[in-house]
């Protein structure tokens, strides 16, 4: 009889992305780009050009964007990388319900972005000092970037689910972030009609809208509290699909049949 | 004066631009926003201007990238202006209203004066920047150096 223990399914998952996984690689990468970013911000004569909380608001938002990155990275591998490598199916003959082991994977690929969190937090310390600005910074990070992290970290998961090869699975995540991704850098897309209703949709563009507007236009928490309609959104959809169909999602093939 | 003279009189009274605030302080690069209301207004175009009073060259474009608005006709419309100090010193920031007809109205002069900011500790930074990569790089060796001892 299976068993609905996804904490055992999402512990042994942590495990092999920690202890010897690629995990800590990936990290390590995260945090010298932080390293560069950070250095050039406070010495660079061109970036330094920046207000303090500008370079907060930089940091956290290069943090979010690369964290998310990896978080979908690690779930885009978690079904159709087991299949690739033939271990899925020990997997599926473990006492462990189906939705478990669904539920399980995007935990563990959401440990990712909890690293990546509290990487970035000594370098939001170190610019934010003086303006009161690191603690908010970091309060942000965790709330957004976890419902983003968590929406789009289980776009991977479907994308893994659907897919046989490995290589097809995190393509269409690297695809599908960067479709995300590129709308947030024409800086006068919120301010058009058109590309509010793209900023309010793009459930990352949203995100570090709403974070902006707190950190550098120092609005209140609530003031473009709708811009975060659309992370919650995706994060409940997303999750609820993946619960619901987690049964037919974990099959030794992929497809529903 | 009868009742129609008095709401000639109020029609057609020039339109009047007030501003929330008379004086800001900031530090450069700092953003900024601005309210102004403008009363007894036709249709018209409302502009924000950008003066130094220090004679520094001032790019408009470099302060904001909004500095037109649309004023529909009404007794009262509310506008918001964002704008980010991008030069030091003193500045006079305004609204000036473009009718369809009729000379243009401005509203009174928000004083802006922005100081120098002292930069990024580079001093702080640098112990950051190089620590926590070293921590987490030695981090990863010494785990994978334990998983090779163990396996082997």
């Amino acid at each position: 009889m299976s068993s609905n223990r996804w904490d055992v399914v999402a512990e042994q998952e942590s495990r092999e992305l920690w202890i010897g996984g690629r995990g800590p690689v990936l990290v390590f990468g995260f945090s010298l780009l932080l390293s560069a970013m950070t250095y050039l911000a406070a010495t660079n004569r061109a970036m330094n050009f920046l207000e303090q909380r500008e370079a907060v608001n930089l940091t956290v938002q290069v943090g979010l964007a690369v964290g998310v990155l990896l978080t979908v990275v690690v779930s885009a591998d978690a079904i159709s990388g087991e299949r690739e490598r033939g271990t899925f199916e020990s997997l599926l003959l473990t006492p462990v319900s189906r939705r478990a082991i669904v539920v399980g994977k995007l935990v563990a690929a959401s440990t990712m972005w909890l690293a990546c969190l509290i990487v970035t937090l000594p370098y939001l310390w170190v610019l934010g000092r003086g303006v009161a600005g690191a603690g908010q910074a970091a309060l942000l990070t965790l709330v957004v970037g976890t419902l983003v992290a968590l929406g789009l970290g289980g776009v991977g998961l479907l994308f893994s689910a659907w897919t046989n090869s490995n290589k097809t699975s995190l393509a269409c995540g690297l695809l599908l972030l960067l479709v995300l991704f590129a709308p947030t850098q024409l800086p006068a897309l919120p301010k058009t009609g058109i590309g509010e209703v793209i900023t309010r949709v793009n459930p990352i563009g949203s995100a570090l809208h709403y974070i902006s507007q707190i950190l550098v236009s120092r609005r209140n928490w609530t003031h473009d509290l709708s811009y975060l309609a659309s992370p919650v959104v995706v994060a409940l959809v997303v999750t609820g699909v993946l619960i619901v169909a987690g049964p037919r999602l974990v099959r030794l093939t992929a497809g529903l049949r | 004066m009868n009742l129609l003279s008095l709401l000639a009189t109020v029609a057609l009274a020039d339109p009047t631009i007030t501003m929330n605030s008379g004086q800001l302080t900031a530090v450069i690069g700092q953003t900024l926003t601005v309210e102004s209301v403008v009363s007894r207004s036709a249709p018209a175009i409302a502009h924000l201007n950008v003066v130094s009073l220090d004679g520094v060259y001032v790019d408009l474009e470099d302060w904001s990238q909004d500095v037109t608005q649309k004023v529909p006709a009404g007794s009262n419309t509310q506008l918001d202006w964002e704008f980010q100090a991008v030069n030091p010193g003193r500045f006079a920031v305004y609204v000036v209203l473009i009718p369809q007809n009729g000379p243009l109205v401005a509203g009174p002069p928000v004083q802006v004066t922005v100081t120098r900011r002292e930069t990024l500790d580079t001093g702080a930074t640098l112990p950051v920047a190089i620590a926590v990569p070293a921590a987490l790089g030695a981090a990863t060796l010494i785990g994978r150096l334990k998983l090779r001892r163990g396996a082997s």
